[in-house]
């Protein structure tokens, strides 16, 4: 199963603005197991950022450097974070990884060092993120990496699938690479312009995955209450999809900035809890998380979307902007050159 | 009419998919939803790429092509295997619509929007200019690697008539969340001014700032199939309504922000209203095999003139559906092609309705020759003719409109008037009376025609229509005067055609007009301010009353008022919060807002708006550190309304570039109306134009004698330019011939104010009336007013 999406957020270029949830929301979540939340909330204190980081991350549009992700109808919550938004990518990619204790597989050091070749031509934007899950009791971490805009990513990515690249006017761009020790998988994520009904297919034939397209625009028309005819209704999308450690593709998500595809927060909750609720889904997690703050503001939502597991029914997911800790475990020197050392 | 209620989709093929209608009244008779596909003329696909290898005249290469709507056979068997083989089949009959062209160039989308034609097929020819190498090969790949479907998309939006059966709709715009949308994530446009280019923008601020909202009520028993269908409806209604007013804040507005000029609106749309139902069809364009490709694109050295002329608009009679002329010969004067230049469309008949006519470049001193002549003959079917003019232009789209037939035809169709008796909903108003004016041919008398609506929809649906063999203009002007149930009268009457359609692209289809409830139209009114930087002095203070008048309705005095108090402006942009929202009558001709208030800058100085009066079209107030606001009193009590029938008035001020680049002398175009422009003289006019008004106004009816009124438009000057300067064009048409009357160049010293003379000359070459205003006379007028 993929783990939560994270991308890009833009946060510092919007110079923040907006609501995000209080991290106290997370340690009061009813529906997930109470051990697994307050492991994920430990683990979070321990490597997020404390509140008193001054820079807005880039890794949410309200430039909150943590964001929690609910995945429907699975129970369970996963977060990522920006370990220190106030330092350099490369300052936070040896954070992440030092952060993540379990080795990486070769096939998985080699993706890494692929990565720190290309982010010495191109600088890229944030460089890392962190990926937090309690899977079975354990605590999981997954290691996101920026793919520097620029950089020549074409050839790797077409031997990592195994399949020449498809819709060449879709503006397919690969933009992070998600690795979990533990499973040995590798997952690409890519932004993309916008794509046609049929053209989801494309991609899962592409992967060899089936053509499940039709479920992701179910979902879409749902949620916006809308036909889609042409484009899917998104200004900002992208895809992703997860490998096993023997390189078969298993998973497929379609995601959307929430914004581009369901206007503003509360608009993206009340369409999220409307579906799901008519789903049948376990949206008390979701709700409790997502509750307008004091001033009525609901917490900025970071992207939706549709998974299709292989051999799985589909799952979609959401990701809410969370405030850091208030008192989070003291570190030091967050904007020095390194966060953990 | 068909039945929006019973919709069904019919797949034919692999993402092959049509909609399908059922008849309100017949179960046997269904409607299909065409698909766009490319035309075949003679065996071949009307589809050519040009590529110039030598002398392109600043462009790489051309592509054209004709595209048209047509129902799958593959489509209507599937349908039939459905619902049945005993059915039979019906054609919409389409009342406006828009074709556009979807493609990409090097990673940026673009989008070209032609107007098909309404009857036939649906026929719209496009013609790209290709401008670089890369995109020129873009669309060599898009088109020629063998089968399958091109990644460029034909869209077609068409309306057609129906009623809003089984749910009831509201859409709403909220203009503040716009506002606030656009000033978080995007700083800079420069794409809003257009109608149809701002449309894919319009759709992503109203969905991504939560600016747009659609409620939809379904009625019992209707299916949640329905909803998703108006609920799809009302979201492009209200793209389309909310285009038009970022439009026509663009041409009428100041400052760099046309989104923050809109103001918010709502509209309902209950059960049984009829309504121009949208029905957006799209499909990619296919690929060429190696056979056709080899026939298709072509390499020639030199760029060639190629020119799209079309047919467009309704030109069938509503009563009969006859043609309104048998042909139209055209010819064309180019240097290169002096014999075979001329060909003959054939009216209404879609499959000869345009032609793509093309010449050898003609390249004097070495330099591509853009510019052509161009005349027609229409042969009527009475067998009469008209000659037309030669015209000379470089456009390479013309569209020969029904009013060059001298074909007018408009419906009125009233939406939920709350008549006395007749359809639902029940209320006070006994008749609607409309007065529905054009200019006719000289020659022809000019009347202000008048004629009364008493029920909705298409029973109660009132049509003007004049057919002429002599070409009339695309303008006309209407009123609306309510008869209510205690005898009193509500008038209602739009601006003048130039800001209801901003964007001028000749149309043909904006032939119906939906009447509305009189009375309760949420309007919004809204005090902006722009602090620019580099500036001597900033806004600091502003103290401002406004008040709301519409003498039309109640001569007595203001209706509403606001005001805001101790304002500080902020920042580049800010607001006067809260907004000023009240209901009133939409009569945007001739109600006014009068505003009084004091603008205090950060040098010490401070400014009065002294009883400033605008236009209520103009629901905005810009202040700024900049200019200053005067108002212009329009004083039409002098018009001979025995002999005149109407009157156009057109204001505007230039631009500081463009008073520099045209000094005292302003084209002569400038004296037509925007609509017959040429593109060029258009995008010139609009390049140097600011502050564009335009009054419609029409000669007295009923009771009270309404069209008396004076009309105010409020200028700015520059807070570094001493001089106020504006310009006005005044079209009077005489009621006993026709005759168009202009008013001739003048320079007009020291008045803050318009007199429309009773009668303008006779024979005088058309000119533009300049007022300026020196400092000493600004301040005599500002003792006075203040």
């Amino acid at each position: 199963m993929a783990d939560a999406l994270s991308m890009d957020g833009g946060g510092a270029d919007q110079g923040g603005g907006g609501a995000a949830a209080s991290f106290s929301a997370l340690r009061g979540l009813a529906g997930a197991a109470a051990d697994d939340v307050a492991m994920l909330a430990a683990a979070v204190a321990r490597c997020g950022p404390s509140a008193s980081c001054s820079a807005p991350s880039r890794l949410t549009p309200v430039g909150a450097p943590l964001e929690a992700a609910v995945v429907w109808p699975a129970p369970g919550l996963r977060v990522s974070l920006d370990p220190c938004p106030d330092a350099s990518p490369d300052v936070r990619v040896r954070s992440c990884r030092t952060d993540i204790a379990q080795p990486f597989t070769a096939e998985q050091t080699d993706v890494m060092a692929r990565v720190a070749l290309w982010r010495k031509d191109h600088p890229g934007r944030y460089g890392a993120w962190l990926g937090l899950r309690v899977a079975d009791g354990d605590l999981r971490k997954k290691l996101y990496l920026d793919v520097p805009q620029g950089c020549c990513w074409e050839t790797f990515e077409a031997q990592t699938v195994g399949a020449p690249a498809v819709l060449p006017h879709r503006q397919i761009r690969l933009t992070m690479i998600g690795l979990d020790p533990v499973s040995g998988g590798v997952e690409l994520y890519y932004r993309c312009g916008r794509l046609f009904p049929p053209e989801i297919d494309t991609l899962l034939r592409r992967f060899a995955l089936a053509e499940r397209g039709a479920e992701v625009v179910d979902f879409i028309a749902a949620l916006t209450q809308r036909t889609v005819r042409f484009e899917l209704p998104s200004f900002d999308m992208g895809f992703s999809c997860a490998f096993d450690a023997q390189g078969r593709a298993r998973v497929f998500t379609w995601y959307s900035n929430a914004r581009a595809l369901l206007g503003p927060p509360e608009r993206a909750r009340a369409a999220l809890l409307r579906v799901g609720s008519e789903a049948g889904w376990p949206m008390a997690d979701y709700e409790a998380l997502s509750r307008p703050d004091a001033q009525g503001r609901v917490p900025e939502h970071g992207l939706v979307g549709v998974m299709l597991a292989d051999g799985h029914p589909m799952q979609a997911t959401a990701t809410v902007a969370l405030a850091p800790p208030d008192a989070a475990v003291p570190r030091a020197a967050i904007a020095s050159e390194a966060c953990h050392a | 009419m068909f039945d929006i209620t019973t919709v069904r989709e019919i797949d034919y093929g692999p993402n092959s998919v049509v909609y399908v209608y059922q008849d309100h009244d017949n179960p046997k008779l269904w409607y299909m939803v065409p698909v766009p596909t490319l035309r075949t003329l003679n065996g071949a696909p009307a589809f050519s790429i040009t590529e110039y290898t030598r002398n392109g005249g600043g462009i790489s290469g051309l592509c054209t092509f004709e595209m048209e709507l047509v129902q799958p056979l593959a489509a209507r068997q599937a349908a039939e295997q459905v619902l049945g083989d005993d059915i039979s089949w019906g054609g919409f009959t389409w009342v406006g619509g828009t074709a556009y062209f979807y493609y990409d160039i090097e990673g940026e989308t673009e989008v070209l929007a032609v107007e098909p034609t309404l009857y036939g097929t649906n026929v719209a020819a496009f013609q790209i200019p290709l401008e670089t190498p890369e995109a020129l090969n873009t669309f060599k790949a898009a088109y020629s690697e063998g089968g399958g479907a091109s990644p460029f998309r034909i869209e077609y939006d068409m309306q057609v008539l129906t009623k809003l059966l089984g749910a009831k709709a509201t859409v709403k715009y909220v203009a503040e969340a716009a506002i606030h949308y656009e000033k978080t994530y995007k700083t800079v446009r420069d794409t809003w001014g257009n109608q149809k280019q701002v449309l894919q923008d319009v759709k992503q601020v109203l969905q991504q700032s939560g600016a747009g909202e659609v409620h939809v009520e379904i009625g019992a028993g209707s299916s949640q199939e329905l909803e998703q269908r108006v609920r799809d409806w009302g979201w492009t209604t209200l793209e389309n309504q909310v285009a038009n007013t970022v439009a026509a804040a663009a041409t009428m507005a100041t400052g760099p922000n046309p989104v923050s000029a809109t103001t918010s609106f709502e509209q309902t749309y209950s059960e049984d209203t009829v309504i121009d139902w949208s029905t957006p069809v799209s499909s990619f364009m296919r690929k060429f095999s190696t056979e056709e490709w080899n026939k298709l694109f072509i390499e020639v050295d030199n760029r060639k003139l190629s020119v799209v002329f079309n047919l467009i608009g309704q030109l069938t009679r509503t009563d009969n559906g006859d043609a309104v002329a048998e042909s139209v010969t055209v010819t064309v004067d180019y240097p290169t092609r002096t014999t075979g230049n001329t060909f003959v469309l054939i009216v209404s008949d879609g499959a000869q309705s345009s032609m793509i006519y093309e010449a050898p470049g003609d390249f004097p001193g070495g330099s591509y020759n853009a510019e052509f002549t161009y005349s027609y003959v229409i042969q009527f079917k009475d067998g009469t003719s008209f000659q037309s003019d030669p015209v000379t232009t470089t456009d390479t789209l013309i569209n020969i409109t029904p009013n060059v037939f001298g074909t007018r035809q408009v419906s009125f169709i009233g939406q939920s008037i709350p008549f006395l008796t007749g359809s639902p909903p029940k209320g006070t108003v006994k008749a609607v009376n409309i007065d529905f004016f054009f200019a006719p041919p000289s020659g022809s008398p000019a009347i202000v025609q008048t004629k009364t609506m008493t029920d909705n929809g298409e029973n109660g649906a009132v049509l003007f229509e004049s057919f002429y063999n002599l070409p009339i203009g695309q303008a006309y002007s209407y009123r609306l005067r309510y008869q209510m149930s205690d005898n009193s009268e509500v008038i209602s009457q739009p601006p003048g055609a130039l800001s209801s359609a901003p964007d001028n692209t000749n149309s043909g289809n904006a032939d119906i007009v939906f009447v509305k409830d009189p009375k309760g139209l949420f309007t919004q009114f809204t005090l902006r301010a722009f602090n620019y930087t580099n500036q001597n002095q900033d806004l600091l203070l502003v103290d401002v009353n406004a008040q709301y008048f519409d003498p039309a309705n109640d001569p007595n005095g203001w209706l509403y008022e606001n005001t805001w108090s101790n304002w500080q402006p902020t920042g580049l942009l800010s607001f006067a919060e809260p907004r000023w929202n009240f209901e009133a009558v939409d009569n945007t001709n001739s109600a006014y807002y009068n505003i009084a208030g004091t603008i205090f800058y950060s040098d010490g100085s401070d400014f009065t708006l002294a009883n400033y009066k605008q236009s209520s079209e103009y629901k905005t107030l810009t202040i700024t550190n900049t200019i200053e606001n005067y108002s212009v009193l329009v004083d039409t009590t002098l018009i001979d309304w025995t002999k005149v029938a109407s009157v156009n008035l057109t204001m505007f001020q230039l631009k500081k570039t463009a008073k520099e680049e045209l000094g005292d002398t302003l084209p002569d175009f400038f004296t037509k109306p925007r609509e017959e422009m040429t593109s060029e003289e258009r995008a010139t006019a609009a390049g140097s134009q600011d502050n564009l008004l335009l009054f419609s106004i029409l000669s007295p009816a009923g009771t009270p004698q309404v069209d008396d009124l004076n009309r105010y438009y409020g200028v700015q000057r520059l807070r570094d330019d001493p001089l106020v300067e504006f310009y006005y064009t005044a079209v009077y048409v005489m009621k006993s011939d026709g005759e168009q009357r202009t008013l001739t160049d003048q320079k007009v010293e020291g008045k803050l104010s318009v007199e429309l003379p009773a009668l303008p000359p006779t024979t005088v070459k058309p000119g533009i009336v300049r007022h300026s205003i020196e400092p000493e006379a600004l301040a005599a007028h500002m003792r006075v007013a203040g």
